[in-house]
């Protein structure tokens, strides 16, 4: 029996949000638009999720013009992130082209 | 459709694109390329032997100058690129500050090749070096970045082994070095900017800059080189000590074997002076051509400036101290030109 997936982390946007700053470390709301490629509604909403589940944590710097968010992975949210990653290969089709035998079932038609 | 597959994917390319996070600010390049170009071009002519006639002071006040240069430089850089990334709403990732801190050992390890070198000879070697490491710095960032930067990198740590290995004359040397940095980033700068190529297309672009920042090298040297035969008669050289020849256009003089061509020895150290001037007394033992006023010659082969010869030179020191004799020192100088 495979471990169910994280609902907060399976999210498109949300999942390469979390691939993109275990990779990065920290990024500031413009890198991570620019990265996803997605309105500022769209990431303030999904950032809004992650960062009150204690996935992403906040800091602020204060530079000469204005104070800056930066965002990072919380340990919660790195543990969480490698959990998913884990569960997402188990569900890979096996070498010879077969699924796993509960199928896919991130398969949405 | 949306599979296990795919979610994976997209979580590389996410990865990839975070672990490649660090980009060059486009003045990087330019700061860099042209400090040290600049720096190849006028050392040697603000710190010239004439200038400079000793040479612990000119060393300290080259090195000295050097270091000035390029610690403004790094200043400049730094500052310039955090103004940038603040005002972009950016910051500087965790790596790139240490990558920095990388490029900014390298940018010391070259000032500290360079003293040696000046103390303890081997200048022949310092460009070649100091290419490999603006190479090594290059290709870590690419790592990081851009895969155009790894190539151009990967490509000058090639050009700076191929300047060890040949030693062509000093000012082939510099030339080389100067178009790599003061042409050659700011045109990488370019390489580097826009959207992301394809691996082969990267690599394509790196060939054609490499390709570009030694056009005008290889320009400079055709354009400077000695022509392959001189333009006027070959006069004899009794005929050219008796002033009884007819000068016509770059008329040159053939010195046969056994020619005495006395050598001024000029020797300074901390222990030893010479005593009024010393002249060796030397024989030719093969004949040479020479154009008077240049420095043009030939043995057997092509026309060459003087400094296109490779000096193969060895020295030993040996030294006595015998009761009817007293204290002599014996120095042997072995010096070959290589045709």
């Amino acid at each position: 029996m495979t471990t169910p997936l994280d609902p907060l982390l399976h999210q498109p946007v949300r999942t390469r949000l979390a691939a993109f700053l275990a990779a990065r470390g920290e990024a500031t709301f413009t890198e991570l638009k620019e990265a996803l490629e997605v309105t500022d509604g769209n990431l303030e909403a999904h950032l809004k999720k992650l960062v009150g589940a204690g996935y992403i944590g906040t800091r602020k710097t204060r530079g000469r013009r204005r104070p800056q968010t930066i965002y990072s992975l919380s340990p919660q949210g790195r543990d969480a992130f490698a959990a998913y990653v884990e569960t997402l290969h188990a569900l890979l089709p096996d070498p010879d082209g077969e699924t796993s035998p509960a199928g896919d079932p991130l398969s949405t038609r | 459709m949306t599979t296990s597959t795919e979610q994976i994917q997209a979580i590389h390319a996410m990865l990839d694109a975070g672990h490649r996070g660090i980009r060059l600010e486009r003045h990087t390049f330019w700061i860099w390329g042209l400090t040290g170009a600049f720096l190849i071009l006028s050392v040697p002519q603000i710190f010239s032997h004439a200038r400079f006639a000793d040479g612990g002071d000119r060393i300290l006040y080259q090195n000295l100058f050097i270091a000035v240069c390029l610690l403004a430089a790094g200043i400049l850089d730094w500052h310039w690129t955090r103004r940038i990334r603040e005002r972009k709403g950016e910051t500087l990732p965790f790596v790139q500050r240490q990558i920095t801190r990388v490029w900014w050992l390298l940018i010391g390890l070259i000032v500290a090749i360079n003293i040696g070198m000046n103390l303890y000879g081997g200048g022949y070697l310092f460009f070649g070096v100091a290419l490999v490491l603006v190479g090594i710095a290059l290709y870590v960032h690419g790592l990081f970045s851009r895969q155009a930067l790894s190539w151009g990198g990967g490509l000058l740590i090639v050009v700076g082994l191929a300047l060890a290995a040949a030693s062509p004359p000093i000012r082939i040397q510099e030339w080389t070095t100067a178009s790599a940095l003061g042409l050659g980033l700011p045109i990488l700068s370019l390489l580097v900017q826009g959207e992301r190529r394809s691996p082969l297309k990267e690599f394509g672009l790196s060939l054609a800059w490499i390709a570009l920042v030694l056009l005008p090298v290889a320009t400079a040297v055709a354009l400077t080189r000695p022509s392959a035969k001189a333009e006027g008669a070959v006069i004899d050289y009794r005929d050219y000590l008796q002033q009884s020849y007819t000068m016509t256009g770059n008329s040159a003089v053939r010195l046969p074997a056994g020619t005495r061509i006395p050598l001024r020895l000029e020797m300074e150290g901390d222990t030893l002076v010479p005593e009024g001037e010393v002249m060796i007394p030397m024989r030719l033992l093969r004949p040479a051509t020479v154009i008077p006023g240049e420095d043009r010659l030939r043995f057997d082969g092509p026309w060459r400036r003087l400094e296109e010869f490779r000096l193969h030179g060895g020295l030993a020191v040996a030294g006595d101290l015998l009761p009817g004799d007293g204290a002599r020192l014996r120095l042997h100088l072995t010096l070959n030109f290589g045709d």
